[in-house]
């Protein structure tokens, strides 16, 4: 079954390098441009990865975390982000309340993008082969 | 006007005359003016008699056997003054008649001219015009009062002025000296408004690089992933391929010149540096070439000497290239105006440990401030040069590191600056 991947991000250049960066893996990439749009697609859509940005205007990415985990408590969220100091406390709050999420440093290049998707399905899929895993 | 009854006394030594006034006194009573009178004939008698006795009025002869002329007016007033004086003359003399006023007699009148009226109204006169007077000199003794009261006034409010004048002078020189301890404070305040402003400085140039380190990750990211995605579409034998090429490289390069600005920055609190095994030759390369520009503008003669079987050292590398970037700074900085421009960087095993040295030919540091040197915010280039926190930030990281960092100076030939970096430190079994 084909993955399906969703990036969250207001910046066009991000999610396009998504985009291009996996376009030979055979994985579908969705984007959205705001926190609001990536949890209405959530709602209608079922994803195997997300990739969300944590600055954005309106929605900002913990707050959009908590919303997406609200819809699907399992799917991989990896929160892409140059600069989450000001969302340190926060990000802590939601660990704190067990919500699962991991972090991952912009920027970030094609290779690692591919390297990264991989090996989250990889472990993903030996996940759902294999034992039960505590992911906190 | 009534008087009562009038006392007079009489100083006549002419018994004709006595009589004659007598008589015509006699028949001047009447029911307005009443008058009683008594005669001496000597002067001696008269003063003898106004010490005990009171009188409205004396006519008084001024020839008398032990008193002539004004003598005799004088002697009487001397001695009531406020009784009023008709004088007796014989002759009608206008001069003597002037000096006898002027001497103190209200009138005078001319024996043998006598007649009743003329008698009543010189003593009714006499008396009224000693009254005025003396009512005049009353007013002008309650004038006198009065300006001396205000006299007085003027001098108690003229003592407060002054007093106030001077007081207020105090006032003035205390003010003035507050004045100058407020100059005192004020420059002190400029000073440690200097540092914070240099403090604030910092501080903006921190999250102002952090602010664009921070905007420029994500379009390098995206030109960083268009640029291999056009690598991966592009054909190797295509001259645009290298070119692309160098397009990844130069923003690889970029990426790394921001994570620098966000470390310089501290704002870069996600993510403490992991301790990594790197060669220090490989880090004080990567600072010479950010510097290199900077070092052939000034004409800088740079040399390295670090020995091929260097030991790799277990450091945060990140937190090393900047306290080589700080010494080598510090070091390009010091020789910007000396003849000689010479920076020397070595580095040596040394049993477990590894030296490393920057040296230069500047212009040294002045020993009274050798110890203010890592404080904070302590500097000696100009205003918006120099930050005061290089040293600072270096020692804590070499510290950190289980390290050591130390100086040593000669004004006018140059500083050396001494690291010593353990090979492997505890932290190891961390990573």
């Amino acid at each position: 079954m084909t993955k399906r991947i969703l990036v969250i991000d207001d910046e066009p250049g991000i999610r396009k390098s998504f985009t291009v960066a996996l376009e030979d893996t055979g994985y579908l990439v969705e984007t959205a441009e705001s926190g609001e749009i990536g949890i209405e697609k959530l709602k209608k859509q079922k994803y195997d990865l997300i990739y969300l940005d944590l600055n954005m205007p309106c929605l900002n990415g913990v707050e959009t975390l908590r919303e997406l985990r609200a819809i699907d408590r399992d799917v991989p969220i990896y929160i892409v982000t140059a600069f989450h100091a000001a969302f340190t406390d926060q990000l802590k709050r939601a660990a704190e309340e067990k919500i699962d999420f991991e972090l991952l440093r912009k920027p970030l290049g094609s290779d690692q993008i591919v390297t990264i998707t991989r090996g989250i399905f990889k472990w993903d899929d030996a996940n759902l082969t294999g034992e039960y895993h505590d992911t906190t | 006007m009534g008087y009562g009854i009038i006392r007079i006394l009489l100083i006549e030594d002419s018994v004709s005359v006595v009589n004659h006034i007598q008589e015509i006194l006699t028949k001047a009573n009447s029911h307005d003016f009443e008058a009683e009178s008594s005669y001496v004939d000597r002067i001696s008698v008269g003063l003898e008699y106004l010490a005990k006795n009171e009188v409205d009025v004396i006519l008084l002869d001024l020839m008398l056997p032990d008193s002539q002329g004004t003598d005799s007016l004088m002697k009487i007033c001397a001695q009531v003054p406020e009784v009023p004086i008709v004088v007796l003359t014989g002759l009608r003399d206008e001069i003597l008649a002037m000096e006898i006023i002027k001497k103190g007699a209200q009138d005078y009148l001319v024996k043998g001219q006598i007649d009743g009226d003329l008698l009543k109204r010189s003593i009714l006169y006499a008396i009224e015009h000693k009254r005025v007077e003396g009512e005049l000199k009353k007013y002008r003794e309650h004038l006198e009062e009065l300006i001396k009261e205000r006299t007085d006034e003027l001098n108690t409010v003229n003592r407060q002025l002054k007093k106030e004048v001077s007081g207020r002078k105090n006032a003035e020189e205390s003010l003035e000296n507050s004045f100058s301890e407020l100059g005192e404070v004020y420059k002190r305040l400029a000073q440690s408004h200097s540092q914070l402003i240099q403090a604030e400085k910092m501080g903006a140039v921190g999250t102002l690089a952090a602010g664009i380190a921070h905007e420029l990750n994500n379009p390098l990211m995206a030109i960083l992933n268009f640029s291999s995605y056009c690598l991966k579409k592009t054909d190797k034998k295509d001259r645009r391929y290298s070119f692309l090429k160098d397009i990844e490289l130069e923003t690889g390069r970029c990426i790394e010149i921001v994570s620098y600005l966000l470390t310089f920055s501290h704002s870069e609190q996600d993510g403490e540096e992991a301790f990594q095994s790197e060669d220090l030759a490989r880090i004080i390369q990567r600072v010479v070439s950010i510097l290199s520009y900077r070092i052939e503008k000034e004409k800088v003669s740079l040399s390295t000497h670090i020995p091929e079987d260097n030991p790799q050292i277990w450091v945060k590398v990140g937190s090393i290239q900047q306290v080589i970037l700080n010494l080598l700074t510090n070091a390009l900085d010091a020789v910007e105006e000396s003849q000689k421009k010479e920076i020397k960087i070595e580095a040596h095993p040394d049993g477990d440990c590894v030296n490393l040295t920057v040296a230069n030919t500047g212009r040294g540091i002045a020993p009274e401030i050798m110890t203010k040197i890592y404080d904070p915010f302590f500097t000696t280039k100009p205003v918006g040069k120099g930050t005061g926190l290089g040293l600072t930030i270096s020692r804590n990281i070499i510290n950190a590191h289980g390290g050591d960092i130390t100086c040593e100076s000669k004004p006018g030939l140059g500083t050396t600056f001494k690291i010593t970096l353990p090979i492997k430190n505890g932290q190891e079994e961390t990573l």
